[in-house]
């Protein structure tokens, strides 16, 4: 790996030495070198030649486009990864996570068209729910309160409140889609781009706030973030601990955390898709498509875009409040503007609107970034170039709703809309 | 109570707050310049160009490259600072343009006919591009030109206007009437506002679609390497100040009404305004409660409250968009 | 290959045009010619496929089948811009004036592709002595021109790149029945002076009475063509399109 690493920066490095310019020029020659190659190849290539390329393609369009083939993998990768070491199950559990996130996103980017690039606040909001009152973080504030005496004596000896994740689960989603509501009132006449840097703007405001709010009394700690928070227990097995035993193999916590997001995933792609498919989610259809139509239609399209607010926020919120168990600390670097962008870039990588492309454009974008080179910017590098490189090759995302890819096939097949199109310009 | 009043007595000058005017002032004329690649790229294509933030940050770096090859040391005479200063804005807005047209044509131009958030992803792609590829090739620490131009005209008290912050506001006045001047009376600067207006009528009346795009592009990018030029004589880079400067210029753009280069103008000073005096006044104003950690909050609640209130900028378009 | 063939062929040969937008075909086979000078109408009922072959044959659409032949030259899938500079123009259904633009730069825009200033500044003086209207508005936003008025800026605005043929989408339309009469004259007169004229309309009647010939379109095929008068006299043209 770190081989293939050090390959990679030399070839981006190039011979010409350090200069920015001298790097600059390698890059483009390269770059110019890589076009004409596709540009020879293209076409030119038998098609026997690339038949098992795209075998391979067919071949995992397929599996994917399967939610038991899919539930499968999810069931058994871990498992393969702990006999290979293990190393990678952290980074197979984040993925999981953003995958949960981006069937939430999905509801009000993909079905109900609302661009939000603030989605991270409802992880947070979540997070900060479950890390405040199952951690010793409030003692400081609640102690000099008679409430707390209370309190105190009601949830046992330990210091703050430590709330089981049972009763906080659904909170921490409630919270968060209360949160969805209240961002989603001043916004409700907004579209499109506007509505993008309304909802960055809240996502920020967020953020800045659970890093200031350690003055002038301490709710967040500030910078530092909450620490000391609960892992997750039923009965006497807790989640984080490393002394879980299955006969002879040793559980590592990942691993718990890993089946219960996986169950949580089935779970919210079930709940998601009745959504999608009831009156609701039609509603949504008609918003995203025409909020003006849908509207004399008689949608009553403040409610159902409130309700998408809520939604996406309930599960964005579910999933904070495992993350901040699963992790022990939430600090407010954790959910920065990057964030809500990769969820986004998912959610249309996957295909807008459909929940399989949600899930496999998380995981798809999640295994890029996460597997890209470790190397603190060049990675950022690589993930920008693949970003653009990935929407211009394939712009209606991975596996686009049924609905959309008719449309879509429709203009591939059809040399008329290659011209300009017709209608209000894209 | 009695603090709150001390806070305001004591902060709240008219010298300090005469200073901070002119402070915004200079800061949001940067802005300004910045904010005129956005408006005319959504005029044109309806795209917020998430990138072009990055491009200013591009031209930060030459700026920085072009002046550390001559040596410019605080001490240098004018004789050789203005030359010095003129090569390095000429080639911020050189490269700046270079790029932006390399970004339209790479990154958007395949995307014309894609689902409308494809541009919007291939946007971040670049950006996030181009911040590493400085951090990575350039550097990744903060940088600032010596103290050039060292001076100022005594205004008031101790209130001065320096002269640093003359030639900015009159470098950008002067780029924004000659921008206003290419809109209004050339025939390309026809061409734009009808694509802008009527895409399909625009065809019609015989304008080449990808030039008028290219174009369009070339010209913001210039601009932001001359704000690149005008922020480095006061203020200090990174890789990623790109981000943070172009969204505050996009709030510039949409307050003055986005397309509209006047606009644009005043919405840049308003928001420079309100940030100089935002982050100078915040405490003293809230009692103390809120410090100036607080600064992007207002900047953000800002923005807000302007696209939810006046979501087509602060001056009326005469004529409405159906029409 | 000569650019001015007087050798009687058609000016515009439009051979098996068929267009589609998506799964829905709105052109099946659509051929028609018209020669220099003349005024062809097409008519046809809402959705027949009318604006669909205006746009196509001025390149904002690009036929799956078809030839479209303009002065001798092929222009089938050129984009619009470049079929604008060799001489066929439209003024599109809507009008679609550039409304934050004044009257007298919606001319100019009309002139966009040329680059001789003095014909240019003829070219308006004559479209204001053909729409007197215009020169006294000539420096408000054409947005906030009436209905009557905004259809001459588009007609003039279009007369403005020196067209040898325009083609008029549904010009009459939303127009009290008084302006509709003025308009006709002045198609009339655009047409005296030398320009060819495709001119598309619902309003069949007067149509068909200004044009030397005329086709009838039908859910995307021809189903009639003659001359105006034969066409007037039609018993079915008369039942399916002038109300007897
Ligand atoms: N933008 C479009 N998208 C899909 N179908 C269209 C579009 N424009 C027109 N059509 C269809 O094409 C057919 C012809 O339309 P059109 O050419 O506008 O008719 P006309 O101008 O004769 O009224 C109609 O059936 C119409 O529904
Ligand atoms: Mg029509």
């Amino acid at each position: 790996m770190s081989s293939f690493i050090d390959a990679l920066v030399a070839l981006l490095h190039g011979p010409f030495g350090n200069h920015p310019f001298a790097v600059l020029a390698w890059q483009v020659l390269l770059a110019g070198a890589a076009y004409l190659m596709v540009r020879l190849v293209r076409g030119r290539v038998p098609r026997q030649a690339t038949a098992p390329l795209r075998l391979a393609g067919k071949g995992a369009s397929v599996v994917l486009r399967n939610r038991y083939a899919l539930l499968l993998i999810g069931l058994l990768l871990p498992l393969v990864e702990l006999l290979t070491g293990g190393y990678l199950l952290s980074v197979t559990y984040s993925i999981e996570l953003y995958v949960l996130l981006a069937v939430g996103l999905n509801i009000v980017v993909g079905f109900t068209g609302l661009l939000d690039l603030g989605y991270v606040a409802f992880f947070a909001v979540g997070a900060y729910v479950y890390g405040l009152f199952a951690s010793p973080q409030l003692y400081e504030i609640t102690k000099q309160t008679t409430y707390f005496l209370v309190a105190q004596s009601a949830l046992g000896p330990e210091p703050g409140f430590h709330i089981s994740m049972l009763v906080l689960l659904p909170v921490a989603g409630a919270a968060a889609a209360l949160f969805g509501v209240l961002i989603g009132i001043p916004t409700l006449r907004l579209r499109g781009d506007y509505l993008a840097i309304v909802t960055l703007g809240f996502g920020e405001i967020t953020r800045i706030f659970a890093n200031n709010l350690d003055q002038p009394i301490n709710i967040t700690n500030g910078p530092n973030g909450v620490i000391n928070i609960d892992p997750i227990t039923i009965g006497n097995y807790s989640f984080g601990s490393p002394q879980n035993h299955l006969g002879p193999f040793q559980i590592p916590p990942f691993l718990n955390y890993y089946y219960l997001v996986l169950l949580l995933i089935l779970l919210t792609v079930f709940i998601v898709s009745r959504l999608e498919h009831s009156r609701v989610g039609r509603a949504w259809a008609a918003i995203r498509e025409d909020e003006t139509a849908a509207q004399v239609a008689g949608i009553n399209t403040r409610n159902l875009k409130l309700l998408a607010y809520a939604s996406g926020g309930f599960f964005g919120g579910m999933a904070g409040a495992i993350y901040a168990a699963g992790q022990h600390l939430i600090a407010p670097d954790s959910f920065q503007l990057f964030v809500s962008i990769l969820v986004l870039c998912m959610v249309v990588a996957g295909g807008m609107g459909s929940i399989p492309g949600a899930v496999v454009g998380a995981i798809v974008i999640g295994a890029l970034y996460f597997f890209t080179p470790q190397l603190l910017y060049l990675r950022i590098l690589v993930f920008g170039a693949l970003l653009v490189l990935l929407i211009i090759v394939r712009p209606q995302g991975f596996l686009p709703s049924a609905q959309r890819e008719r449309e879509l096939e429709e203009t591939d097949e059809d040399p008329s809309l290659v011209a300009p199109a017709p209608g209000p310009a894209p | 109570m009695q603090r709150c009043l001390d806070l305001l007595t004591s902060g709240l000058t008219p010298e300090g707050i005469l200073q901070q005017l002119i402070n915004g002032v200079t800061l949001g004329s940067v802005y300004a310049l910045i904010a005129l690649g956005y408006s005319m790229v959504y005029g044109v294509l309806e795209l917020i160009n998430f990138a072009h933030g990055d491009v200013f940050m591009i031209g930060t770096f030459v700026v920085l490259g072009v002046t550390g090859q001559f040596g410019l040391t605080g001490r240098s005479s004018l004789a050789l600072v203005i030359p010095v200063l003129l090569l390095a804005m000429i080639a911020a807005m050189a490269l700046c343009a270079v790029l932006g047209f390399t970004i339209e044509k790479v990154a958007y131009r395949p995307l014309r006919r894609a689902p409308r958030l494809a541009p919007l992803i291939s946007a971040i792609g670049v950006s996030f591009f181009l911040q590493a590829w400085i951090a990575t090739y350039v550097s990744s620490r903060d940088h600032t030109l010596p103290n050039l131009l060292a001076g100022d005209i005594p205004l008031y008290g101790d209130v001065s206007l320096r002269y640093v912050q003359v030639l900015m506001l009159v470098s950008s006045v002067v780029m924004m009437v000659g921008l206003q001047q290419l809109v209004r009376r050339t025939s390309l600067g026809r061409g734009m506002r009808a694509v802008a207006q009527d895409r399909e009528a625009a065809e019609l009346m015989g304008v080449n679609m990808d030039r008028v795009i290219s174009f369009t592009f070339i010209i913001g990018s210039a601009l932001a390497g001359v704000a690149a030029l005008l922020w480095m004589l006061n203020y200090s880079t990174n890789q990623s100040i790109g981000f943070i400067a172009g969204l505050k210029a996009f709030a510039a753009a949409v307050i003055g009404g986005i397309g509209n280069i006047p606009g644009a103008m005043l919405g840049g000073f308003l928001l420079g305004l309100a940030e100089s005096l935002g982050a100078a006044y915040v405490s003293n104003v809230s009692c103390g409660i809120f410090s100036s950690a607080y600064e992007d909050v207002f900047a953000f609640a800002f923005l807000i409250l302007m696209l939810v209130f006046r979501p087509s900028g602060i001056i009326r378009e005469r004529v409405s968009q159906r029409a | 290959m000569s650019d001015s063939s007087s050798d009687g062929s058609a000016f515009l040969e439009v051979t098996g045009l068929e267009v589609a937008y998506g799964k829905i075909v709105a052109l099946r086979g659509v051929s028609l010619n018209i020669s220099r000078g003349e005024i062809v109408t097409l008519i046809g009922a809402n959705g027949a496929g009318k604006s669909t072959t205006v746009r196509t044959l001025a390149g904002l659409m690009r036929p799956l089948k078809g030839r479209v032949v303009f002065d001798g030259k092929e222009t089938t899938g050129r984009p619009a811009e470049a079929i604008v500079r060799r001489g066929l123009c439209l003024a599109p259904e809507g009008r679609r004036l550039f409304p934050r633009m004044s009257v007298h730069e919606n001319l100019l825009m009309g002139a966009y592709t040329r680059r001789d200033r003095d014909g240019v500044r003829a070219d308006m003086e004559r479209g204001f002595t053909l729409f007197p209207r215009l020169k006294e508005r000539s420096t408000q936003l054409a947005g906030t021109l009436s209905g009557g008025e905004q259809q001459m800026l588009a007609i003039a605005r279009a007369l403005m790149s020196r067209p040898r043929l325009l083609m008029l989408d549904e010009p009459s339309l939303g127009l009290a029945p008084i302006l509709v009469e003025t308009i006709f004259a002045i198609i009339r007169d655009i047409n005296k002076q030398g320009t060819s004229i495709l001119l598309v309309e619902q309003n069949a009647r007067q149509a068909l009475q200004v044009a030397h010939r005329g086709y009838v379109l039908e859910t995307g095929e021809i189903v009639h063509t003659g001359t105006g008068k034969e066409l007037l006299e039609s018993a079915e043209v008369q039942k399916a399109y002038l109300g007897m």
